[in-house]
């Protein structure tokens, strides 16, 4: 049995813990702690799972807390670099990426653990096995493979309709009849929040006028973080 | 049906599995040969599997009839063009059949690429072309994307949509527009993961794991690639860039490369990935 600590009680960080608890795992959900409260409420973690908003104040600022704890810490973040929370944050090689698209029913989670240790890369892959799904090393680059992919084709889902091509449920059944989808991405952003596909696209700056996100190098560019 | 291609042969094959008779028409006799026997051994799978009893599948073959000769469709009454993407040829042959029929001509085009107004406009009978898309293959998918552009007539789309139910397919009625939605959908999604490819990003592999187990697709990019064939994804991909003016649409160099060096995919047995002779 492990212990998490989730820090965010969002959509992602609620669905994680329920999973968690349903496995037999013990799970501490906090959110809106004030500076200081976060390490002692998640005094009691084996592994602590950071699952705030897509913005990198927001994670720096959570992530800065735990470096007063010695729990490994994962970020879920798909549009941020590791390199870049670990960085900024100072946890350094405490870090590692865990990004698992749970809301669209994936059963494999994206790792990053270019940047992190070993006690870091196998905290995630424990977290994958307590959560039943496979993984795969991907690379620390905004929206890894997964939301790359999967964003812009959701983009042109939604620019569909609003070019009038065709309704949101005629476009859902033409992807599922033409292409042998099990379900549109309509219903399935729609089911997984428009709100987490508005944030993935803003920050992988998939525009309506150019859908793709800028190519990245690899590696990726320079820490925005404090040490740069 | 006009061209026995991959689309025109699989079409072919479906109308008369619904029960019509059908004139399948191309200029090329190899092409019509292939055709002939693909259909065959099509049926052949069908009734080893138990999906058609081999009655069905001899009535079937007898509506399907193969021809050379340009009149072979003058006594039909619906003509379904299934002929290379190419606005000029598409224009010059649908004109001539619309005029030198006697009665009226319907006119289902399986264009994915081209705008079916513009195919339409200037033709005898303008308000009788409608777009019918066919996924590949056409015998087994079920969807048919009826494209009614501006100059179509009601009762054209009507009957598209009651034709397509009657040979057993579900259509989906959307605007006129290239690509309409499967094309414009899955051809921006490949050149995505191929651009991720070039960047170096992750392999095709890793890429069309992710797009399966991660994504829930039910196939990855790269494996759909090689089935379509890069030389047919690069000419989809240009016709829409240039239609639409949308940089996802930008065939990526390494398509190109790949191209040139005779890698199609499946069909030449390479392309992102490597295949037997058993294939």
């Amino acid at each position: 049995v492990t212990h998490y600590g989730i820090v965010g009680a969002g959509h992602l960080g609620r669905a994680l813990g329920q999973t968690l608890v349903k496995r037999g795992h013990e799970v501490t959900v906090v959110d809106g702690q004030s500076e200081g409260e976060l390490v002692t409420a998640l005094a009691e973690a084996d592994v602590v799972i950071e699952a705030v908003v897509e913005d990198l104040a927001t994670k720096v600022a959570v992530l800065g807390q735990l470096t007063g704890s010695t729990a490994p810490v994962l970020t879920t973040t798909s549009v941020l670099t590791v390199r870049d929370l670990a960085d900024a944050s100072g946890l350094g090689g405490r870090l590692a990426g865990f990004h698992h698209l749970a809301s669209y029913g994936g059963t494999l989670a994206e790792l990053v653990t270019t940047t992190s240790d070993e006690v870091a890369s196998a905290a995630a892959h424990r977290l994958a096995d307590d959560l039943g799904v496979a993984t795969i090393e991907a690379p620390d680059v905004p929206g890894r493979i997964s939301r790359r992919l999967l964003a812009p084709f959701i983009e042109n889902a939604l620019r569909a309709v609003e070019l009038d091509i065709a309704s949101a449920d005629d476009v859902d059944q033409i992807i599922c009849l033409g292409l042998g989808h099990a379900s549109g991405p309509l219903r399935r952003v729609r089911d997984a929040g428009l709100d987490d596909h508005r944030a993935v696209v803003a920050a992988l700056r998939v525009t309506p006028t150019a859908p793709t996100a800028p190519p990245t190098p690899v590696p990726p560019t320079p820490s925005r973080g404090a040490t740069s | 049906v006009l061209g026995a291609g991959t689309m025109g042969r699989g079409i072919a094959l479906t109308v008369a599995r619904g029960g019509f008779d059908v004139v399948l028409r191309d200029l090329d006799a190899g092409q019509l040969d292939t055709a002939q026997r693909w259909a065959e051994g099509f049926l052949a799978t069908s009734v080893a599997k138990g999906k058609l009893s081999s009655d069905e599948a001899e009535a079937t073959l007898g509506r399907l009839r193969t021809s050379m000769d340009a009149d072979a469709a003058s006594t039909s009454r619906l003509v379904i063009e299934a002929l290379p993407e190419n606005l000029g040829l598409k224009r010059a042959v649908l004109g001539g059949i619309q005029r030198r029929a006697g009665h009226d001509v319907t006119i289902h085009t399986n264009t994915s690429t081209l705008a079916v107004g513009d195919i339409a406009v200037g033709l005898p009978s303008p308000h009788l072309v409608v777009g019918t898309h066919y996924c590949n293959p056409a015998p087994l998918m079920p969807l048919i994307e009826v494209a009614a552009s501006e100059v179509t007539g009601e009762a054209t789309v009507r009957g598209a949509v009651e034709f397509a139910r009657a040979i057993g397919k579900t259509p989906v009625v959307l605007r006129d527009r290239p690509g309409l939605i499967t094309n414009f959908m899955v051809v921006a999604f490949e050149n995505e993961a191929i651009r991720m490819l070039e960047a170096g990003i992750a392999g095709p592999e890793t890429i069309d794991r992710v797009t399966l187990e991660s994504m829930r697709f039910p196939i990855g990019p790269f494996r759909l690639l090689d089935i379509v064939g890069l030389d047919v994804h690069v000419a989809v991909s240009q016709s829409l860039r240039e239609q639409l003016d949308d940089p996802q649409y930008d065939v990526p160099d390494l398509v190109h490369d790949m191209v040139t060096r005779g890698e199609l995919g499946v069909k030449t047995g390479r392309g992102f990935y490597e295949y037997g002779s058993d294939k």
